[in-house]
């Protein structure tokens, strides 16, 4: 199959999806909807730094969350002009005839404790810090070793011990920990505090983000006991600087384990070091490596075969990392090629590492800035070849 | 077409990292409440979506709303298949109907709505996912298939094999073969809505298939 073929149906696997149902909004979804709407500025686009893909730039509340129009326009409303001239139909669930028959509906499902998967990486000091908490030497555990023995484990909680340590002489890696360590306590003032203005104006209030203190406890608590090795990676751009502290290691969490690598830009300015965990420049897509499996299994790629990143148009070349090798900006240093998606708004960043990947785990970390380098987005994933 | 600056190395030795951290100030939103909604539509009858847009771009919300409720059924259908959750479907989809609404002025006309409208809520699941990686919350019951609503298990035990099997495959291959196989796109339109490369697409469904007829086998013969 190819690009050009046109696509044969596969009548098992349509099938199969017929026998999903989808569901309905919850009753008050329209409801929410229009009251997120309302906030808005009553032109369309007015105001708004959202790209025409729904992307929204760095420094606008791109939260829409079930609180209404707090989250959804994140103060937006504020003194914006009324809508009461413009007609205005009711959101509502109406019985449309809807493009898909409701026979033909059809859920799926995930199972939503997906983990990302971290390999582990080996570790040099080579141009970029690379530290690791802790005394022990191996850097890598051995997964079927570490999965046995915590199986069956509850997630951590805050009364759990942390041996979360940041590396000596690492402030960046320190903020991460102290931030970290805010949220598995509940001491969510604290963590606020620590958010720069990227992440603060996504979540629109204290309130908001104070809402969340469980999920973000059973999600972060984990690495407190992780004993995980920490990647930083400085990086320079056309505005204030950003230090990128990625922590890999294996995650005790829901019952099980799982290798994780989660990566928190920190924004370096003359007021300080600030958190930016949850602003964003844009979505990026990691194609290659794909996602690790459900069971937290990482993603299998050949030694030879390019990572590939898909990055908005219009934001700075995005840079890639693997392990701790040599940072790289895509499009401009050897083994990277940046090239447009034609009939998309879209960039491709492929990389092969000139001297190709060696077999075992990896773990590739990517960025892009906006083009003032204000917001950044970053990921990392872990992935296995051979 | 021009990118930003690119971000770079830090030069060997390293911006100077503050060496305290200072907390920065609190912004904290003043979140405006939502006022009475005058509930009526002028619309044209039968009009098309090209029409329906530039009525919401001149700030026409009845348009809008009568451009989500053709589209809400399939932007369910993508949202749901991916997320599997029926609330984070409906957090996903808040946040797409209002990115869209906010990005309207920048559709590029003669596109297909639908197409567009499908990428952005691909992107609020991207983020929802993303969010729900960190902070993970228990799955909710299956659906019921006359319903849709959670059942009793004997209705759903064909369903939740399916839905077992689409949960194993990654996030991109999901999307692809939901796109492909549930909403019938070809490479081309899949490659505009997820943003990479026609062969990526091939690529993906091919491998969402082969994994799906692994798992699945005789079971939806």
């Amino acid at each position: 199959m190819t690009e050009h073929d046109p696509i044969e149906p596969d009548v098992l696997v349509e099938t199969a999806l017929r026998l999903l149902p989808v569901p309905d909004h919850d009753a008050d979804f329209w409801a929410r909807l229009e009251q997120a709407l309302d906030a808005e500025p009553s032109k369309p686009g007015a105001g708004s730094t959202t790209d025409e893909e729904g992307r929204v730039a760095s420094g606008e509340p791109g939260r829409t969350s079930p609180g209404g129009p707090d989250a959804a326009g994140g103060g937006a409303g504020a003194g914006r002009p009324r809508t009461d001239e413009v007609p205005v139909v009711e959101l509502r669930p109406t019985p449309v005839p809807g493009v898909v028959p409701a026979a033909m509906r059809r859920p799926s499902n995930i199972v939503l404790s997906v983990l990302a998967v971290a390999a582990a990486v080996a570790v040099v000091v080579a141009g970029v810090s690379l530290v690791r908490s802790g005394v022990d030497d191996d850097l890598f555990e051995d997964e079927t070793a570490a999965e046995s023995e915590s199986e069956g484990e509850a997630s951590p909680t805050a009364d759990d011990a942390s041996t979360l340590a940041a590396p000596a002489d690492e402030p960046a890696a320190a903020l991460v920990v102290e931030w970290i360590d805010a949220v598995a306590v509940g001491d969510m003032e604290a963590a606020w505090e620590l958010l720069g203005p990227g992440s603060q104006t996504y979540w629109g209030s204290f309130e908001d983000f104070a809402a969340e203190r469980t999920g973000f406890a059973e999600g972060y608590a984990a690495w407190r006991v992780a004993d995980p090795t920490f990647l930083v990676t400085p990086l320079e751009g056309p505005g204030e600087g950003f230090v990128l502290v990625t922590l890999v290691g294996t995650v005790p969490q829901e019952g099980t384990t799982s290798h994780r690598a989660d990566t928190f830009p920190v924004r370096i300015g003359e007021g300080g070091a600030v958190l930016e965990l949850h602003g964003s420049a844009g979505v990026m897509e990691i194609v290659v490596p794909d996602d690790p499996a459900e069971d937290g299994t990482p993603a299998s790629v050949a030694a030879d075969e390019q990572l590939v990143l898909v990055v908005p148009d219009g934001v700075a070349a995005p840079v890639l990392r693997v392990d701790d090798g040599p940072l790289v900006v895509c499009g401009e240093d050897p083994g990277t090629e940046l090239t447009d998606l034609e009939g998309t708004s879209a960039r491709r960043c492929g990389f092969e590492p000139p001297d190709g990947l060696s077999a075992g785990d990896h773990v590739l970390i990517a960025a892009f800035t906006s083009p003032d380098g204000a917001s950044i987005t970053a990921h990392s994933v872990a992935f296995r070849v051979g | 077409m021009t990118g930003g600056a690119a971000i770079r190395r830090a030069a060997p030795s390293g911006r100077p990292v503050a060496s305290t951290v200072r907390p920065a100030a609190p912004s904290l939103s003043d979140g405006a409440r939502p006022g009475p909604v005058p509930r009526m539509s002028s619309l044209p009858a039968r009009a098309s979506d090209p029409e329906l847009v530039e009525l919401a771009r001149r700030g026409d919300r009845g348009a809008f709303g009568e451009l989500l409720r053709r589209h809400d059924d399939r932007m369910r259908g993508l949202a749901y298949r991916l997320l599997a959750d029926r609330h984070a479907m409906d957090d996903a989809l808040q946040e797409a109907y209002v990115k869209a609404y906010r990005a309207l002025d920048r559709f590029k006309a003669g596109s297909s709505f639908s197409t567009w409208l499908y990428r952005i809520t691909y992107n609020a699941c991207v983020d929802e996912l993303r969010k729900r990686k960190r902070n993970p919350v228990a799955p909710e019951e299956p659906a019921d298939p006359e319903s849709g609503r959670p059942g009793p298990e004997r209705a759903v035990t064909a369903s939740e094999s399916v839905r077992m099997a689409l949960a194993d495959l990654p996030e991109s291959q999901r999307v692809t073969v939901v796109l492909v196989d549930g909403e019938g796109f070809d490479h081309q339109e899949v490659a505009k809505i997820l943003g990479v490369a026609p062969g990526t697409v091939a690529s993906r469904l091919h491998r969402a298939r082969a994994a799906l007829r692994r798992t699945l086998g005789e079971e939806v013969r």
